[in-house]
């Protein structure tokens, strides 16, 4: 009987929290989708009225967005201070791949990357706004896709285990 | 300058060059290394250096499209707008004070430059700092009864030395002389285009003494009018007076008391005399001391040293 009890509980354990995980992957993309955002918002905002160089706007950014946006950023502006010759727009490229953006939102940056630093600041800004309206509509859909999936995860996962514990018994 | 420190002028200068260029040139036996004045790229041509004797190209290394764009990148530090006045005057400065100039196609506003773009060649110069070419000219500007440096002017055509010895002008006044009886005064240097002091995010990267206050990169007569405001100068250094503003700036720093050291692109003294803004003020003996160089035995040859009434200090 404590045998049967265990293993219900580790079912219920188990299944729970693969509901609640794949319900913490929706939450994660907004929150991520939200640091972007402000942190090109503050590139914008040290470009167009510091003219900060690159590699500084990005350590000054970095310090002021949270993990992972963050790492993003520090990688970025430390490999352009230790490397003279670097391009940006490749760097970045390299960054992005081994980041955990999926898809879309890695193409959102990768344009934005291809951009940055390679013309003068009114072209800058255009850059800078157009990407922020991007990840500003990515988010609003991975809210909307998190409101109906969210709830609909957590739930799933409990009554899978549910299930699964009925059908054993 | 030892062979060393050229050696680390030339490491530094190359870190500018797309990796790949440099890989090829470092492959290539460069001749007259140590006397490189310039390096060019120009699109679609074999690279082209410039040294003190010699103009050479190097055929088989080729210039293409994408070499410029990479240069370009690397020089402003993938940060093109944060050298947005410095793209429309044509040039840009690196750290040490080296300027690097291009061309290709200008975009205008309202009859004033806007911005290059489609960039077709670029002219890697170096500047070197030279200590001690000052000690030449520095007893012919200095009034030793009343100890002030007169209002001086360094006539000079491109390339003949001129920042080079402005540059140690400010340094060797700055720190004064004890062989020559020449005590150190507070100078204000105006470095518009970071060449003089070289700086790099503020910092001098040249030696420019111990008691001089930089302006980088600050348009000269505003810099100017701040430095007498803030600073109380004893002597005022700029490098290259042309625009109305400058003039107005020089007649307000002298009016205010302040020595002033400057430079001017001409062959001889009448070829300035006319110039519009530099007319009235040689007419009105503003400048006391006119250093006139030449490239006759080498960059930096003193033709003349002339004061304000055309007599001659010295000879070339």
């Amino acid at each position: 009987m404590w045998l049967k009890l265990t293993g219900i509980i580790f079912i219920l354990i188990s299944g729970s929290g693969t509901g609640w995980a794949i319900a913490h992957r929706y939450i994660y993309r907004v929150n991520y989708l939200q640091e972007l955002y402000m942190a090109v918002n503050l590139i914008n905002t040290e470009i167009v009225y510091n003219q900060t160089v690159l590699s500084e706007a990005l350590k000054k950014t970095s310090g002021q967005v949270e993990k992972p946006v963050s790492d993003l950023f520090e990688t970025a502006s430390k490999h352009l201070n230790d490397e003279k010759d670097i391009l940006f727009a490749s760097l970045w490229s390299d960054i992005l791949k081994e980041s955990t953006l999926c898809s879309n939102d890695r193409k959102i940056m990768l344009e934005w990357g291809k951009n940055l630093g390679k013309s003068q600041i009114n072209e800058q800004e255009k850059n800078n706004k157009l990407t922020m309206e991007k990840l500003a509509n990515a988010k609003k859909r991975a809210e909307r896709t998190a409101d109906k999936k969210v709830k609909l995860a957590r739930y799933s996962g409990v009554l899978i285990s549910f299930m699964i514990i009925i059908l054993c018994c | 300058m030892d062979n060393l420190e050229v050696n680390i002028v030339y490491k530094k200068l190359f870190t500018y060059l797309p990796p790949e260029l440099r890989k090829k040139i470092q492959k290539k036996q460069i001749p007259e290394v140590d006397n490189i004045l310039e390096i060019r790229l120009r699109i679609n041509q074999p690279l082209h250096i410039i040294t003190r004797k010699n103009d050479i190209f190097i055929k088989d290394i080729k210039i293409n499209k994408k070499d410029l764009k990479k240069a370009i990148l690397i020089l402003t530090e993938n940060s093109l707008y944060a050298l947005q006045r410095q793209m429309q005057e044509g040039f840009i400065t690196i750290t040490g004070g080296h300027r690097v100039g291009f061309t290709g196609q200008i975009i205008t506003e309202d009859n004033k430059i806007k911005t290059i773009k489609n960039i077709n060649s670029i002219n890697y110069r170096l500047t070197r700092e030279v200590i001690g070419v000052a000690r030449n000219v520095v007893e012919k500007i200095y009034d030793y009864k009343n100890n002030y440096v007169y209002n001086t002017l360094i006539i000079s055509p491109p390339i003949c030395g001129k920042t080079t010895l402005l540059r140690d002008l400010v340094r060797l006044l700055s720190n004064g002389d004890k062989k020559l009886s020449i005590k150190g005064k507070k100078i204000g240097l105006v470095d518009e285009r970071s060449e003089i002091a070289g700086a790099y995010k503020g910092i001098p990267q040249n030696n420019i003494g111990k008691r001089t206050d930089l302006l980088d990169n600050c348009p000269k007569s505003k810099g100017m009018l701040l430095l007498i405001r803030a600073m109380s100068p004893e002597v005022i250094a700029v490098d290259e007076l042309g625009q109305k503003e400058d003039i107005k700036a020089i007649k307000e720093a002298a009016n205010a008391g302040v020595s002033l050291i400057t430079t001017v692109h001409g062959n001889n003294l009448a070829s300035v005399k006319n110039k519009p803004g530099l007319k009235e003020l040689i007419k009105n003996s503003i400048f006391k001391r006119f250093i006139i160089l030449s490239r006759r035995n080498g960059v930096g040859t003193i033709e003349n040293i002339i004061d304000q009434r055309g007599n001659k200090l010295r000879c070339g």
